[in-house]
C-alpha cells in the first residue's frame, strides 16, 4: 500500500474535523490515499512542513510567505478557494463619526486585529505606513492579539475590535471584508449605525503549499482531485460552504502576484522568522 | 459599460445591511446563471460591500453606473441555477368560489408520478425544491405501495364524518346493568381498548416512511389515527362509566396484536391491519351494536364502526391497486397471512375471556341455557365474519380457493 498523502490542517473550530473528513474520504473515494493531520497553530505547521513530516500545508497567506522565504523560494502554491483571491481589508467607524479617510484617523484611536492576521493587523498596518508616513505616530493605535497562532483564523480578534468601537472605546479599526459582510449580514450593528471608510487594494488569502522537494506526480494528483470536486454534490456543497468558498481554483502567476504586498509588509514589520 | 441585466432591485437608502443582503440573496437565487441583476441605490458607495458580498458567494461583481438621482450596481449570477423548475403561479383551485375546496380538488400536478422523485423531502407535488436539498430516502416512494384511489374521498368524510367522545355521547343515559352484563362489557371494552392501540400504532410506524409527494396518504393516515385515538378514549370512558373499569388483557390478544404490530412492510401490514383484521372488526361491532342492552353504548359502537368501514375501504383499495400493478404480490400476502398463522399457532386456543364475555353479553346473562344461546350466537357471528372476509378477499383480486383458505387462517383474535 502506498503511503498516503499527508495534508495539515490548522484546527481553529471543532468544524475542520468534519471539513476534513469529507475532504478524505473523497479522495479515498476517487483511490487517492489521503490523511490529515491537525495542528493549534500555523508555527507549528510551517514547521512540519519544512522538515518533510507533512507533503502539503493548507496555509494562510502569513503561514505561505512564511514558508516560501524560508524555503529559499522552494515552496509552491497548488490551489486555493475562489473566495482567497482578491481579498480585502475594511476599515470601519461609527457613521456619526465623522471619520471619511485614513487622515482624518489622527488624533483618533484605531484598532488592529491579531498581530499575525494579514487582514486585521499586518497589511492595515502596511497600508496605514503608506497613507500617513511619518504622521502615523499621530495615531493612537491599539493591538488585539487575540488567539495568537492562528493567523485570524477564527476572528476573534476582529471582533474584539468591533466590540471596542461598539462602546466607543474606539474610533476605527481594520477587519477582513469577509468579516465585514458577516456582520452587516448578521445585523450586529443597527443599519447604518457602523460604515466602512477605505477598502484596501486586493490582496490573496490561504493557499495549499508544498515544497518542490515533494514528488511532482503526488502534487498533480492532489490538484486534480481536489479540483475535481462538484460544488454541486450535497455532500461536497456542504463541506465549501463550511469552508467558506464556491470553487477551489489553481493558484497561477497572477494569484501569486496578490502576495507581493504581503511579502513587502511582513519583511518591513520583521515577520519572517518562525517562532515555535 | 453596458450590460443587459433582465431583474432590477430598487432599495432605495437602505445601508448594507441584513434587509439588503436578504433582498440579494433571493433575487440571486431564484435568477438563471449568467443573468445579471441591477441593484438601485441611492446610496453613493456601496461597493466594498457589494463586492465582498459578491465574492463570498462567487458571484461577479460588475461595478457602478452614475444614474440621475441614484447609483446602479450591477452583479452577475455565474453559479448553478439553485432551482431547476420556475414556481407555479395564476393558479386557482376548484370549489374556492363555492367555498368549498376538497382535497380531491386539488391539481398540483400534471400527473401522479409512479415513482417519487427523488429529491422529494419534507414537501409535495408541486413544490419547487433547491437543488442538492437532502435526500431523505422515503422508504416508500412508489404510487403503488401507499396509493388509494378514493383516499382523498375518504380524508373529506373523515373530517366531516368527526364525533367527539365527551359530547357526542348520553353517558348519563347509561342504565345501570346487572354485574355480569357490566363486567363482561368491561371487558369487551378492555379488549377493543387493546385492538384500537394497534389501529393507532401500526399506521403511526409508516407515516415517516411515506414519500410525502403523495401527500393525501399520510393525510388520510393522521386522520384515521385520529379517529383510532377517539375510540380508544370513548370505549376507555365506557369501561369506566358504569361502576366497572378494565379488565383483563389476554396473552392470545396480545400476541395477536404483536404479530400484527412487527410487520414492516406496508402493503402486508395494510393487508393485514385493514383488509383483514379492521373487516373483521366491523363484523365484531356490528355484533356488539346488535346486543348491547343500552342506546347510548350501541351509538358508541355504531359511531366507532363507520369510522372503521372507511379505515377498510382504504385498505381495500389500496391492496387492490397494489396487487392489479403487481400480481406476485397475491403470494406474498398469503404468505404474510399464513405465517402470522404459524405464530399464533405456537400457543393453542382463543381468548377465552373475551369469548365468555361477548357469550353473555350476547345473551344477556351467564345462566347455563342463555350462556349456551350465546355461545352459539357467537360461532354463527365467527362463520359471517369468514364469510365476509373472503369476499373482501375476492374483492381485492384473490381467487375464491385461496380467499377460503387465506381467510381461515385468520387469527382468532378477530384483528
Amino acid at each position: 500500500m502506498t503511503k498516503p498523502i499527508i495534508v495539515g490542517s490548522v484546527a481553529y473550530d471543532p468544524k475542520i474535523v468534519t471539513i476534513w473528513d469529507i475532504i478524505r474520504d473523497y479522495f479515498n473515494e476517487k483511490g487517492v490515499r489521503l490523511d490529515y493531520i491537525l495542528f493549534s497553530n500555523y508555527e507549528a505547521q510551517i514547521e512540519y512542513l519544512l522538515s518533510g513530516k507533512i507533503d502539503i500545508a493548507w496555509n494562510t497567506n502569513v503561514a505561505w510567505v512564511r514558508t516560501y522565504e524560508l524555503s529559499n523560494h522552494k515552496a509552491q502554491a497548488l490551489v486555493m478557494r475562489d473566495t482567497d483571491i482578491d481579498f480585502k481589508s475594511v476599515f470601519i467607524s461609527k457613521t456619526k463619526s465623522g471619520i471619511k479617510s485614513i487622515q482624518d484617523l489622527k488624533g483618533k484611536k484605531f484598532g488592529l486585529g491579531s498581530a499575525d492576521s494579514a487582514q486585521a493587523a499586518i497589511l492595515p498596518l502596511k497600508y496605514l505606513q503608506n497613507e500617513l508616513g511619518e504622521s502615523i505616530k499621530d495615531v493612537e493605535i491599539i493591538r488585539y492579539n487575540s488567539d495568537l497562532g492562528k493567523h485570524g483564523d477564527t476572528g476573534r480578534s476582529e471582533f474584539d475590535v468591533l466590540e471596542d468601537i461598539k462602546n466607543d472605546k474606539l474610533d476605527a479599526g481594520a477587519i477582513g471584508i469577509s468579516t465585514w459582510v458577516r456582520i452587516l449580514e448578521e445585523s450586529l450593528f443597527s443599519d447604518g449605525e457602523i460604515e466602512s471608510f477605505y477598502t484596501s487594494e486586493g490582496y490573496c488569502h490561504c493557499n495549499f503549499t508544498a515544497l518542490d522537494s515533494l514528488d511532482k506526480s503526488i502534487k498533480k494528483r492532489f490538484v486534480e482531485v481536489l479540483l475535481s470536486q462538484d460544488p454541486n454534490d450535497p455532500i461536497i456543497k456542504k463541506m465549501m460552504q463550511m469552508e467558506g468558498l464556491n470553487r477551489w481554483v489553481l493558484t497561477t502567476k497572477e494569484e501569486l502576484k496578490g502576495y507581493d504586498v504581503l511579502t513587502e509588509a511582513m519583511k518591513e514589520q520583521d515577520l519572517i522568522k518562525n517562532n515555535w | 459599460m453596458h450590460l443587459n441585466h433582465s431583474i432590477s432591485i430598487f432599495t432605495g437608502n437602505l445601508p448594507p445591511s441584513k434587509a439588503l443582503f436578504l433582498r440579494l440573496e433571493n433575487a440571486f437565487l431564484l435568477c438563471n446563471t449568467y443573468e445579471i441583476i441591477e441593484v438601485i441605490s441611492q446610496k453613493e458607495n456601496i461597493e466594498t460591500e457589494l463586492r465582498g458580498w459578491a465574492k463570498l458567494r462567487g458571484h461577479i461583481y460588475l461595478g457602478r453606473e452614475r444614474l440621475k438621482q441614484q447609483y446602479s450596481y450591477k452583479i452577475q449570477k455565474i453559479k448553478k441555477d439553485s432551482f431547476l423548475q420556475k414556481a407555479s403561479w395564476g393558479k386557482k383551485m376548484q370549489g374556492i368560489d363555492i367555498g368549498n375546496p376538497k382535497l380531491k380538488d386539488l391539481n398540483l400536478s400534471d400527473e401522479i408520478l409512479s415513482i417519487a422523485p427523488q429529491n422529494n423531502g419534507l414537501l409535495t407535488r408541486g413544490i419547487v425544491v433547491e437543488e442538492n436539498s437532502p435526500i431523505y430516502d422515503f422508504e416508500l416512494s412508489h404510487k403503488e405501495q401507499v396509493w388509494s384511489n378514493p383516499v382523498s374521498i375518504l380524508y373529506e368524510e373523515g373530517k366531516s364524518l368527526q364525533w367527539n367522545a365527551t359530547t357526542d355521547i348520553a353517558w348519563n343515559e347509561i342504565p345501570d346493568l346487572n354485574p355480569v352484563l357490566e363486567r363482561a362489557i368491561c371487558q369487551i371494552m378492555t379488549y377493543l381498548v387493546e385492538n384500537e392501540f394497534s389501529a393507532l400504532y401500526i399506521p403511526a410506524k409508516f407515516i415517516s416512511k411515506i414519500n410525502p409527494y403523495y401527500m393525501e396518504v399520510p393525510l388520510f393516515l393522521s386522520s384515521l389515527m385520529n379517529d383510532e385515538a377517539r375510540h380508544i378514549e370513548v370505549f376507555t370512558k365506557r369501561a369506566n362509566a358504569n361502576g366497572g373499569g378494565f379488565q383483563y388483557s389476554s396473552g392470545v390478544t396480545q400476541r395477536s396484536l404483536f404479530s400484527l404490530f412487527k410487520e414492516d412492510d406496508y402493503i402486508k401490514s395494510s393487508f393485514l391491519l385493514h383488509v383483514m383484521g379492521e373487516g373483521t372488526f366491523v363484523d365484531l361491532l356490528s355484533f356488539l351494536e346488535k346486543y348491547m342492552p343500552d342506546e347510548a353504548t350501541k351509538k358508541i359502537i355504531r359511531l366507532a364502526k363507520r369510522d372503521e368501514m372507511r379505515h377498510v375501504a382504504y385498505g381495500i383499495e389500496h391492496v387492490k391497486s397494489a396487487i392489479e400493478q403487481n400480481p406476485n404480490r397475491i403470494n406474498a400476502l398469503k404468505n404474510t397471512a399464513f405465517k402470522r398463522k404459524e405464530f399464533m399457532d405456537e400457543i393453542n386456543g382463543e381468548s377465552s375471556i373475551l369469548l365468555e364475555a361477548l357469550a353473555i353479553l350476547a345473551a344477556g346473562s351467564d345462566e347455563p341455557n342463555a350462556y349456551k344461546r350465546g355461545f352459539d350466537l357467537l360461532e354463527e357471528l365467527k362463520e359471517k365474519m369468514n364469510e365476509n372476509r373472503v369476499k373482501r378477499l375476492v374483492n381485492i383480486g384473490i381467487d375464491e380457493d385461496l380467499a377460503n383458505d387465506i381467510s381461515k387462517a385468520h387469527t382468532p383474535n378477530f384483528m
